[in-house]
């Protein structure tokens, strides 16, 4: 129950996000939302895993869990990093404005 | 032949204070004031030891050869540059063969011309792991690239401002070398090659990029393309 409690919570969490993400634009929510919704679904209702299982040709319920956990890592990982490239690419700009701004003309 | 009075030099540099100040004497020579230097936060004194012969710009924080270079090409843009030689601060490139290069340059079309150590010209003391690694950086810029480059991770290359204008480097580090071509191909600028010697020394060696380099240079392109 409270193992329950905490997962719906995190994937609950992970929904908001993704609502966030399609505001702004971003296609990697819809996948988001999609994925943690199905597992939402799974922890309220574990018996519908070993159905969604069949349905996507994996073995067993416990299985499709933990490749969507796997999946949902996975997107959130590569979402990580193109925020921090991007967050780079604006220090970069704003340390070669400065530089080229205290440029020292040859003595 | 090429006017020489609007040709610049961008020379990238991060703690190479014992070997620059021979570079720019050489490069000095040639081309007078239209040399910068861009010192990537060096922690010797790079940058007072270059200014004695050219302009500075300094990077505040540590970015990288890539981050570098775009810098210089910026600030020489800024000065009025219509052809710049990117050039490396350890001494291993001549001032004979960035001249033979600069006269291959048009001025009408975007044009960028790269240095080859592989195409005749022996380099000095190349060391084979090193030449085994530049093969292989190499075979990965062709297949990724499409373009029949014959030396990927060359720094000594000649580009126009057409070409310039179109290519920005946001690689900041070692991945911006395949960057560059990528570039070529997608922006449609002339490509040539010129063969050039490469000159090793220990001190040279000692300060290149290691094999291990490939791999964060695979993992930049791939964050790269993802994250456009």
């Amino acid at each position: 129950m409270i193992v329950q409690f905490f997962l719906l919570a995190s994937f609950s969490l992970l929904i908001i996000y993704s609502l966030k993400l399609i505001n702004n634009g971003h296609i990697t929510g819809i996948i988001l939302g999609i994925l943690a919704t199905i597992a939402s679904v799974i922890v309220v209702v574990p018996e519908i895993a070993g159905v969604l299982a069949n349905l996507f040709g994996v073995g067993r319920g416990a299985d499709l869990l933990l490749y969507l956990s796997f999946a949902l890592g996975m997107i959130m990982f590569l979402h990580v990093i193109t925020k921090i490239h991007i967050q780079e690419k604006k220090i970069t700009e704003l340390v070669r404005f400065i530089a080229i701004s205290q440029a020292i003309k040859k003595k | 032949m090429n006017n020489y009075n609007n040709v610049w030099f961008v020379i990238p540099a991060y703690n190479e204070s014992k070997v620059i100040e021979e570079v720019l004497k050489v490069v000095k020579n040639h081309f007078s004031d239209r040399i910068v230097v861009v010192d990537d936060c060096s922690t010797d004194n790079t940058a007072t030891v270059s200014n004695k012969y050219c302009d500075v710009v300094k990077h505040p924080i540590n970015l990288g050869q890539g981050a570098a270079l775009q810098t210089g090409i910026d600030y020489a843009l800024k000065c009025g540059a219509e052809i710049v030689v990117t050039f490396d601060s350890d001494g291993q490139h001549r001032i004979e063969d960035a001249i033979k290069m600069i006269n291959l340059i048009k001025l009408d079309v975007p044009m960028v011309v790269c240095g080859s150590r592989f195409l005749g010209v022996d380099a000095d003391n190349m060391p084979l792991k090193k030449a085994v690694t530049l093969r292989l950086a190499t075979l990965f810029t062709r297949i990724v690239t499409k373009v029949n480059v014959t030396d990927a991770h060359n720094g000594l290359r000649v580009m126009n401002r057409m070409a310039l204008e179109r290519i920005r480097i946001n690689q900041n580090r070692m991945a911006h070398a395949t960057e560059i071509i990528r570039k070529v191909k997608t922006e449609n600028i002339e490509y040539k090659e010129a063969p050039v010697k490469i000159l090793y020394t220990s001190y040279s060696v000692a300060k290149g990029q290691k094999i291990s380099n490939i791999i964060n240079i695979v993992l930049d392109l791939i964050i790269g393309s993802v994250s456009k």
